[in-house]
């Protein structure tokens, strides 16, 4: 068998990347009757989508996000009717606490903004985040706390999608490598380390390798990437009920359904396109978890069990790109969205509309925007993340 | 704290010591670190005379070795740290370790690794039932504390581990009821010419089987655990016949068993954590125990600076171990500058020799513990595989019947591996239920390595400190708080 002539197959539409973007773009289209291939170099949600933290959290995304979070956030809770599979989603409140007065500020901030975007948080004090949260320690000065919050087990991503592809008559090719993709007007041959397959209609999907992919078709995306780590601790009893977070960033904690609790807040780890994201930041394990147990000092009995890491990707205006690609008949991207986890059924159920020509139930995020590298950092405003 | 050294060498039993000593000898400033409270390594805390080379079989010949190496090592100017844990390492070198409640960091240039083996214990129904012990850990309890595992428990698994711990509990006033090799007697008669390589291990070996024999313990040979019977604490075992490759004989009988003790144990996988997190090239042989790091005959991996020696680097021995050791620690310290040529080749040479002879020997044992497959064909849909997130043999067969097709693919699909133990127990069986469908071991893959390499406290890693303190950390300006996103660098993947 070579590589280099063998056919794969010719499909309607073909996906380059399976992690929840790729997958979510992938499995509609399928249902709708195309001919669809997904390829994915390792196997379906092994990078971000399947190492995140699977926090659903929709009330504090960026403003033009908050609706598709919410959206996005029902998904995942009803995933056994549309995806035929549970991932495990349950609905907790959401909190993010603030320790001084600088941080209380910018949560006022961050609240009014979202709520004037359609989000419901309600501020509170420091003694009714102790009653919502007992384990808290004391000296909050403020907390921003919303009912609609939760999270899901994000590992399962890449099974839940396998079986429902699967169902859904798509073709899985995993542990594939797509090498580039030529444009032959009118199809696209997409060449890999196995072959290569033709197909009319072609979905970017590649995560944090979306800049390469992107330029196979001449299309220039700046693609940036952070690799965030992630700590998860021993089984425990209850202790935390919440998905907890503190105002000035860097801490997201909450107690999985078994019991482990599971810590991030996008300490940076070691990492790059070519070897993924690969070895921990020991330092930054030992400064996150000081602010864990400053948070909830409880925790500092529990034995930490794994740490692990992923690759992160955004573009420089924190939206992410959703749609086609300009100028290149029939080739579409997705990605890079902050929070693309939770998200990420929404807007692959989006761009799958968008290919078949339905109505949309919300925008999409042209990637031929014009995306200035910075509009968000005036002093002052930087709880507006997200 | 952060201690800078020349070379960290990680493990000190027969091949820490013995690279250490060397690389100090020859001017490097080393320190060598060990969980354990004392220097000595398995072989030399716990039973293992079978492999040990010595003139005259005498089981104290391991003590007197041990106190030879210990006594160089106090009398060296090596920085010996014990009852430290080495829960991370990373690139460069960065070597992070925990002990009693403190975290310290060392760096060095240069790494050996010589961190050992673990045990293999493929499941079968009933393993985890209470009562169920394994090899290694009954022979840390006879040797190290003195302790009977048990007066008359039924052995079983493959290796000479299996014999030392019968005769050591003949030796302490016990009678194993039973002993279930898997193993044939031909395999160990096979084996002859490359064992006659060590004589002395021979003998000794020899005199063991006769000592079981006179004790009128039945020995079965081509047997495996068939099932465990027993709630909360084994009441009987069921034994069943084999073939060559592991997989039951349902034609031929089942023998029931009764006892409250099983010691089992299926050979020793090198310990590879270490050198997974640091990238270095692994390769499959399963007649040195599984993956293994590729190394040259200098014991150098793929990564530069980064060594391994002794039976990490494949099942060997620990005569091997302590030659491979002394090995690592003359190229580290050629590497750095620290000797001539000239003195390398004179000084490598002899100590070449005499580990390839020792090699002969230890490959020998290592193949006579390597995985057979068909062991895993007695399980059960309920059979627990990994037993810290309790996933049953059935459950992996359906990740790997819906497409499941390496091991980080099942791990994510099932949390098999995810526990505590990272996966050293399971990992091996996951491996081989996924090679059945894969093809071979190099398609199933191996966990990603992932720190801590031991569960340790939030209290021991992250000792408490002011909250001012944390956001001056250097980390912490390079994080991306999660909320005020805008403000943080993201990594441009333009090179
Ligand atoms: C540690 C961490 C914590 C996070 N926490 C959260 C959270 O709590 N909540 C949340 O909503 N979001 C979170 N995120 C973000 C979220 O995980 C991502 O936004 C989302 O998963 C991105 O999905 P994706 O499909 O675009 O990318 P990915 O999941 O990375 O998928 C891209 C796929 O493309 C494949 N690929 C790449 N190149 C090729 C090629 N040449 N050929 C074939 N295949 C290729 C890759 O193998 C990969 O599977 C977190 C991210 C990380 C890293
Ligand atoms: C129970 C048992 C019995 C054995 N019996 C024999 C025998 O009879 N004859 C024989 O030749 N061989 C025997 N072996 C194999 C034996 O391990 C080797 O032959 C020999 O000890 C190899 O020496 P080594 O230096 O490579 O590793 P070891 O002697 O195993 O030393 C490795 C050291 O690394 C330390 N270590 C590992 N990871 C960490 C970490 N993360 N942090 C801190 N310290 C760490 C361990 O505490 C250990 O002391 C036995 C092994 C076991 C497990």
């Amino acid at each position: 068998m070579n590589a280099k002539t063998h056919s794969l197959g010719r499909f309607d539409i073909t996906v380059v990347g399976g992690g929840v973007m790729g997958c979510s773009t992938a499995l509609p289209l399928a249902r709708a009757g195309l001919k669809v291939a997904v390829f994915d170099r390792r196997g379906l949600g092994l990078e971000a989508s399947g190492r995140n933290a699977g926090s659903l959290s929709p009330m504090i995304k960026k403003s033009e996000l908050v609706a598709h979070a919410i959206e996005g956030y029902q998904m995942w809770m009803s995933s056994k009717d549309w995806l035929g599979a549970d991932i495990g989603a349950h609905t907790k409140p959401g909190m993010i606490v603030a320790y001084n007065q600088t941080e209380a500020e910018a949560l006022e901030r961050l609240v009014t903004d979202r709520c004037a975007n359609g989000a419901k948080i309600e501020l509170i004090s420091g003694k009714k985040a102790i009653e919502k949260e007992p384990q808290l320690s004391s000296g909050i000065t403020l907390a921003a706390y919303s009912e609609v919050d939760g999270h899901g087990e994000s590992n399962r991503t890449g099974q839940v999608f396998n079986i429902a592809l699967d169902q859904a008559g798509a073709d899985i090719f995993s542990h594939c490598d797509v090498q580039r993709i030529e444009d032959k007007n009118g199809h696209f041959e997409i060449h890999t380390d196995k072959g290569i397959a033709y197909s009319t209609k072609i979905v970017l999907a590649g995560g944090a390798w979306l800049e390469g992919m992107a330029s196979w078709l001449g299309f220039s995306l700046t693609v940036q990437y952070k690799v965030n780590q992630m700590i998860v601790t021993e089984r425990a009893p209850t202790l935390v009920r919440t998905v907890l977070g503190v105002q000035n960033g860097l801490l997201t904690l909450k107690q999985a359904t078994n019991g482990t609790i599971v810590i991030g807040g996008g300490w940076q780890g070691h990492g790059d396109l070519e070897n993924g994201a690969w070895h921990i930041e020991p330092e930054a394990v030992v400064r996150n978890l000081q602010l864990a147990r400053y948070v909830i000092p409880q925790i500092k009995d529990l034995r930490v069990v794994r740490t692990w890491l992923g690759l992160e990707a955004v573009l420089p205006d924190y939206l992410p790109a959703v749609g086609a690609v300009p100028d290149v008949e029939g080739a579409y991207v997705i990605g890079c969205c902050r929070g693309g986890w939770a998200i990420g059924p929404c807007l692959g159920s989006l761009l799958a509309d968008f290919i078949l020509d339905r109505e949309l139930k919300l925008p999409i995020f042209d990637p031929g925007r014009k995306i200035d590298a910075k509009p968000f950092a005036a002093a002052g405003s930087a709880s507006k993340g997200m | 704290m952060t201690l800078e050294q020349d070379l960290i060498v990680i493990g000190a039993g027969p091949a820490g010591i013995s690279a250490a000593i060397t690389a100090s000898q020859h001017g490097l400033k080393v320190t060598l670190i060990d969980e354990a409270p004392i220097a000595g390594g398995q072989i030399y805390r716990a039973t293992p005379q079978e492999w040990t080379p010595n003139t005259n079989g005498s089981p104290d010949q391991d003590l007197d070795d041990g106190n030879s190496l210990r006594d160089s090592l106090s009398k060296s100017n090596i920085t010996h740290l014990t009852n430290h844990v080495v829960w991370a390492v990373a690139p460069g070198f960065e070597v992070r370790a925990v002990s009693d409640s403190k975290e310290i960091k060392l760096t060095a240039k240069k790494l050996i690794v010589c961190s050992g083996v673990t045990e293999r214990i493929l499941p079968f129904p009933g393993w985890t039932t209470p009562g169920v012990i394994g090899l290694a850990a009954s022979t840390n309890l006879l040797k190290s504390q003195q302790i009977l595992p048990s007066r008359e428990p039924v052995i079983a698994g493959s290796g000479p581990l299996l014999y030392a711990v019968a005769n050591a509990i003949i030796e302490a006033g016990g009678k194993p009821v039973a002993i279930a090799d898997v193993g044939s007697l031909f395999d160990w008669v096979v084996s002859l010419p490359k064992l006659f390589a060590a004589p002395a291990l021979l003998i000794r070996g020899l005199i063991w089987r006769a000592r079981i024999f006179k004790a009128r313990i039945t020995v079965l040979h081509r047997h495996h655990v068939a099932r465990v019977y027993g709630d909360d604490k084994v009441e009987s075992i069921e034994l069943m016949p084999i073939d060559a490759n592991g997989t039951p004989l349902p034609k031929k009988k089942n023998i029931k068993i009764k006892s409250t003790s099983l010691i089992v144990g299926h050979g020793l996988i090198p310990s590879l954590e270490i050198t997974r997190l640091l990238k270095a090239k692994h390769v499959f042989r399963a007649e040195r125990g599984g993956w293994i790091p590729e190394l040259d005959a200098f014991q150098r991996t793929s990564v530069s600076g980064l060594y391994v020696a002794g039976d990490c680097g494949g099942i060997s021995g620990a005569k091997t171990a302590a030659l491979s050791g002394t090995i690592a620690g003359l190229q580290a310290s050629f590497d750095s500058g620290m000797i001539t040529e000239k003195i390398f080749q004179d000084l490598y040479a002899p100590t070449e020799s005499k580990r390839n002879k020792a090699e002969r020997f230890g490959k020998r044992m290592g193949k006579l513990m390597s995985i057979r497959s068909g062991l895993l064909e007695g399980l059960t849909p309920e059979t627990i595989v990994c037993r810290c997130e309790d996933i049953t043999y059935g459950q992996i067969m359906d990740a790997v019947n819906a497409g499941a097709a390496d091991c980080n693919e099942v791990k994510a699909w099932t949390r098999g591996g995810m526990g505590p133990c990272q996966g050293r127990t399971c990992g091996e069986t996951i491996a081989e239920i996924v090679t059945r469908q894969v093809g071979d071991r190099d398609k199933a893959g191996f966990f990603t390595a992932r720190v801590p390499l031991r569960p340790c406290t939030i209290d021991a890693l992250a000792p408490v400190c002011s909250y001012d303190d944390i956001w001056n950390s250097d980390v912490a300006k390079v994080a991306t708080a999660i909320l005020p996103a805008e403000n943080t660098e993201y990594k441009n993947s333009k090179k």
